[in-house]
């Protein structure tokens, strides 16, 4: 990989909107049928916003300033997993979108890649809870995943053993935070777009969408 | 409610640990981590606690602002207390309803606390004696040697810099914005899910734009003041390594040495 140095102003503009995925990870919404401690928030929106304006580097470099802002204004709570979590399912849902828009830049491409970008976000969470998460999880807090399963079982009454909590309770809930986040980029995206292509006059320094 | 929020928890002051290079403290954080989940043995556990206490003394970051750092994780640690007394099974000496408490129970409950408890201490001693400034300098050098493999170092740093002093700006600009939907009669806080998620967008979308200007001005200024990367610049305030640093590390490593050993001993 050749080094290469970003513009003045695209590096203004990836750190602002890390500032701002900081900011907008400070709100939070619990969802109804999974416990307490899965919460969405908005933080992948800028990434996302990022990686549509100007590429899926870009992109990455806000999730890894977002984390790096929480590290430093919060620190951590799980010894890292939950941050190392964090930027693998930011990073899986956000490369196949932009790289998808990348290369057919089209309205149509966008909505392929933000569907695409949901399902692979989801699948990934997943299999990363089974293997990363929740034995780090297990071995840190000392508490026994029957314990864990039967805390979600209290909430959402289909789930009874790993894979239907995993089908029933983690699979969904990302389902369900990833297409929020890819509405919310959709209708940002198109209803920004112009007024920043304008405001920043761009068509030389920033890669825009037509 | 969003105006509460301190950026970083910087206890100015002029101890021995605030006068420590950033990077020593970063290295020797990432090797207090690994000690403490390495040596799990009462006594292992005891000589780290008493070191904690004693760096928390050198640092004179007052007790109560440690304290305060635990808060919020006051639940968790309380549930994760009594989960592990209830769960282990072992030699009861106790009977609570249908929950028996045993020793094994105890003691274990009494380890992961104290193994969270000096987690965060030692996370939150290195935010209380090193500003947010000096972390992301010592970030940008010790990912310096990484620059070969195509790291953007310096471009990290830069844009590290940039969105913590711009955090602050954005979360109160999202007050006013939220202020001023409130006070043309939108409602955020009551409705269905979806109502609540929708009342957003009007939120996001001035807040984008607003970033995008400041990044677009910020810009502009920093290119009239020939800013051009990372290569051949100079900083006001270089990090050093001291003899104070030295101290440190040969402390760190000798105290490892001492766990190591104890380790192999089997005490």
């Amino acid at each position: 990989m050749k080094y290469t140095s970003l513009t003045t102003r695209s590096l203004t503009i990836i750190a602002m909107l890390g500032a701002l995925s900081a900011v907008l990870m400070l709100f939070e919404v619990p969802l109804p049928f999974a416990p307490a401690y899965m919460r969405v928030d908005f933080a992948d929106l800028p990434a996302l916003f990022a990686g549509f304006f100007l590429g899926p580097v870009s992109g990455t470099l806000v999730i890894i300033i977002k984390l790096l802002i929480k590290l430093i204004i919060k620190g951590t709570e799980t010894a890292f997993v939950g941050e190392f979590m964090n930027l693998m399912c930011s990073v899986a849902f956000l490369l196949p979108a932009s790289l998808i828009y990348k290369y057919f830049h089209t309205k149509e491409g966008a909505i392929l890649g933000l569907c695409t970008a949901t399902a692979a976000a989801s699948v990934f969470a997943v299999f990363g809870n089974l293997y990363i998460a929740l034995p780090m999880y297990v071995s840190l807090y000392g508490i026994s995943m029957d314990l864990i399963l039967q805390m979600a079982a209290a909430v959402n009454p289909l789930v009874h053993d790993m894979t239907s909590f995993l089908l029933f309770c983690i699979l969904p809930f990302n389902l369900l935070k990833y297409t929020l986040i890819s509405a919310f980029t959709y209708l940002l995206y198109k209803r920004t777009d112009t007024a920043l292509r304008r405001l920043l006059d761009t068509g030389k320094q920033i890669e825009t969408i037509k | 409610m969003l105006t509460d929020i301190t950026i970083g928890q910087y206890f100015p002051g002029a101890s021995l640990l605030h006068r420590l290079d950033p990077r020593t403290k970063i290295i020797l954080l990432f090797l207090f981590i690994i000690d403490i989940f390495v040596f799990d043995t009462p006594l292992s556990y005891g000589l780290l606690s008493l070191f904690t206490v004693s760096l928390i003394y050198f640092s004179q970051v007052p007790m109560r602002m440690m304290i305060k750092s635990i808060k919020p994780l006051w639940w968790i640690l309380l549930f994760t207390f009594l989960i592990n007394l209830c769960s282990v099974s072992g030699e009861a000496f106790a009977h609570i309803w249908i929950f028996a408490l045993t020793w094994e129970g105890l003691r274990q409950a009494v380890f992961i606390c104290l193994r969270l408890i000096l987690l965060i201490l030692l996370s939150s001693l290195l935010t209380f004696t090193t500003s947010p400034l000096a972390l992301t300098d010592a970030l940008e050098n010790l990912m310096g040697p990484f620059k070969r493999l195509g790291m953007p170092a310096h471009e990290l740093a830069m844009m590290m810099t940039i969105a913590l002093r711009f955090v602050p700006t954005l979360i109160e600009e999202t007050d006013k914005i939220m202020k001023a939907q409130k006070s043309r009669g939108s409602d955020f806080s009551s409705g269905s899910l979806l109502h609540r998620v929708k009342s957003l967008i009007p939120i996001l979308v001035p807040l984008f734009i607003s970033a995008f200007r400041r990044a677009d001005e910020l810009a502009m200024a920093m290119e009239a003041r020939c800013y051009r990367g990372g290569v051949g610049r100079t900083q006001m305030k270089a990090l050093r390594i001291t003899t104070i640093d030295y101290v440190a590390y040969g402390a760190s490593l000798l105290f490892a040495c001492t766990l190591v050993g104890l380790k192999v001993i089997g005490i």
